[in-house]
């Protein structure tokens, strides 16, 4: 029983680190239309800048985030934008393509720099608080309260605000948007500062909870993905619903498989559902 | 330096044939295959697994070539119906999961640690531990590969398989099996895929895990992507293209002497990534 309540938060907090980057991949598939393998590396590029802030500079945990998240916007972000809208690269063959360039600069930038290792944020290590057989630290419990704060925010930003409406627009359909006045590269703009911003907070949650390391984000793009086309490609709250699948199956085979296959299972899910349903277990929103 | 253009030689030529056999999966059927390596590495573990058991080389070929295709059959029966994107994203993960049984399979494979000690083959009395008599086996093969892919391309079969890549509907209108060829064709790229793992296998006499990561699919992308996709000549020159742009960052490294070697290979593999984006938007046709 013990090994169930463990094991079923492990999937939680596993959920929290995949639910940031499938929405992201789900817009950025919506609105720019190609799958973007780049964007788990978008999430190692935000956990460095904020390790830079956080270990090089030596500033607190909290600004340290926000840095991080300024810096992996302006760098994974920017380089995005430029890469997948300011060359000449149309089809989404090539963009599929770009963006598997994209992501090995990316992981190899910061290998560059910090090396190959495994490196830890300055937290102390804490005591967690007990409640009967449920155990978790405090950090586990801000990162699930954040990432369910900026999923609430995204919901918001996506169906209230005149910027959310833009996006969704361009999403139903380019050439109408374009048509109706609407300035697509504006919104391409946007949607990066959006995504990376979301990724690199969820880059920098990874970063706090287990390591960071330069294969971080790559290690995570099938079960990002898999997140993702469980929610319906495309579809920002069906990829919450996802990523809780994918990571609830994934810790939850640990009780009966060896751990290291737990990927392999997320995978092969996603694989399952893509036959029965090739849109996705929840209808588009 | 002869040992060293022996060396490349050889490398050549085993990229010659993972790049063609992504030509028959991409240039004439059009599958967007990201899972290329998981052909070679099942190759190259066969040749270990049979050679150091004391089984004849030449069934380790056999049974990796066999083990290849019985993969790409199984891939293609889980993935081949899906759309483009979504059969992309399913070949680099099943790849993965090939791998992660590779690493996890202590029983067979030995796991992280590898399988040192592959003997070079013997044909015969005549065996192949000179550097150049092995080059030429693998010269004999890439040889053979070419004139094959040659051959299909040129074919009814390669024509169909171009048909099918350019419009499906129409291809499926026309009575052509369009699920089944693109198993044949995924199948045909497994098996060079496979013989280009044994001779790795063979050639470096030592395989890891390590050693049959996405970047060996990648790289064997850019190859394709340089040389082209009209024919399988692309192939052959992408490959040499490849090993350029790889081999020639080595030499930079003693003009550039402030980086050391995980520097350098970080900086090969941000070049592989610059190629990655640049060719097939500048250059779609090849070099």
């Amino acid at each position: 029983m013990d090994r169930v309540v463990e094991v079923t938060l492990n999937g939680l907090l596993t959920a929290c680190f995949l639910a940031l980057p499938a929405i992201g991949l789900s817009i950025v598939f919506r609105v720019a239309r190609f799958a973007n393998v780049a964007h788990g590396d978008l999430l190692t590029i935000g956990a460095y800048a904020a390790y830079f802030a956080n270990v090089v500079i030596g500033m607190p945990v909290v600004p340290s985030t926000l840095v991080g998240v300024a810096l992996g916007v302006a760098i994974g972000g920017g380089a995005s934008y430029v890469v997948f809208h300011k060359l000449r690269i149309r089809s989404s063959f090539q963009l599929l393509l770009a963006s598997i360039g994209l992501s090995i600069i990316l992981r190899h930038v910061v290998q560059l720099f910090w090396g190959p290792g495994f490196l830890h944020f300055a937290l102390l290590p804490e005591r967690p608080y007990t409640w009967g057989v449920i155990r978790v630290t405090t950090v586990q419990l801000v990162t699930m309260l954040v990432v369910a704060t900026t999923v609430a925010m995204t919901h918001w930003f996506l169906a209230m605000t005149p910027w959310g409406r833009l996006m969704r627009a361009v999403g139903d359909s380019p050439e109408l948007a374009a048509v109706s006045g609407i300035d697509l590269s504006r919104v391409h703009r946007w949607m990066w500062v959006l995504v990376s911003a979301m990724a690199s907070l969820a880059g920098i949650l990874y970063g706090l909870n287990v390591v960071l390391k330069p294969t971080m984000g790559w290690e995570l793009i099938i079960s990002i993905f898999a997140a993702a086309i469980l929610g319906g490609i495309g579809s920002p709250y069906g990829a919450l619903g996802g990523a809780a699948a994918i990571a609830l199956a994934q810790e939850w085979s640990t009780l009966l498989l060896p751990s290291v296959y737990k990927e392999t299972v997320g995978f092969l899910a996603m694989i399952g559902a893509l036959l029965v349903r090739q849109g996705g277990l929840w209808k588009h929103t | 330096m002869e040992a060293y253009l022996i060396a490349i030689s050889t490398l050549w030529g085993i990229q010659i044939l993972l790049t063609l056999g992504l030509y028959l999966q991409f240039g004439l059927a059009g599958l967007v295959n990201f899972g290329h390596v998981a052909g070679y590495g099942l190759g190259a573990y066969a040749a270990a697994i049979v050679t150091t058991a004391g089984g004849h080389w030449l069934w380790g070929f056999v049974g990796g070539v066999l083990l290849s295709v019985a993969f790409a059959t199984g891939l293609g029966a889980a993935t081949l119906r899906l759309r483009g994107d979504y059969f992309a994203i399913a070949t680099l993960g099943l790849a993965e999961v090939i791998r992660l049984f590779i690493t996890n399979a202590h029983g067979i494979t030995r796991g992280p640690l590898g399988i040192p000690g592959i003997a070079r083959p013997a044909i015969g009395v005549w065996k192949l531990d000179e550097p150049l008599a092995f080059l030429a086996m693998v010269g004999v093969l890439a040889g053979v590969a070419y004139v094959f892919c040659e051959l299909v391309s040129r074919a009814p079969l390669g024509r169909t398989l171009r048909a099918i890549r350019d419009d499906e509907v129409a291809a499926a209108a026309l009575g052509k099996d369009v699920f089944r060829l693109r198993v044949l064709a995924a199948r045909l790229g497994a098996i060079l895929s496979a013989v280009a793992g044994g001779l790795w296998a063979h050639y470096v006499t030592y395989v890891s895990p390590e050693q049959f990561t996405a970047e060996i699919t990648f790289n064997t992308w850019i190859a394709l992507l340089l040389g082209g996709t009209r024919g399988p000549v692309g192939a052959v020159v992408g490959s040499a293209g490849l090993l350029v742009l790889l081999e020639g960052s080595r030499f930079l490294r003693d003009v550039i002497a402030v980086l050391d070697e995980p520097r350098m290979a970080a900086m090969r593999q941000v070049l592989v990534g610059l190629g990655l984006i640049v060719v097939p938007a500048y250059m779609r046709k090849g070099m």
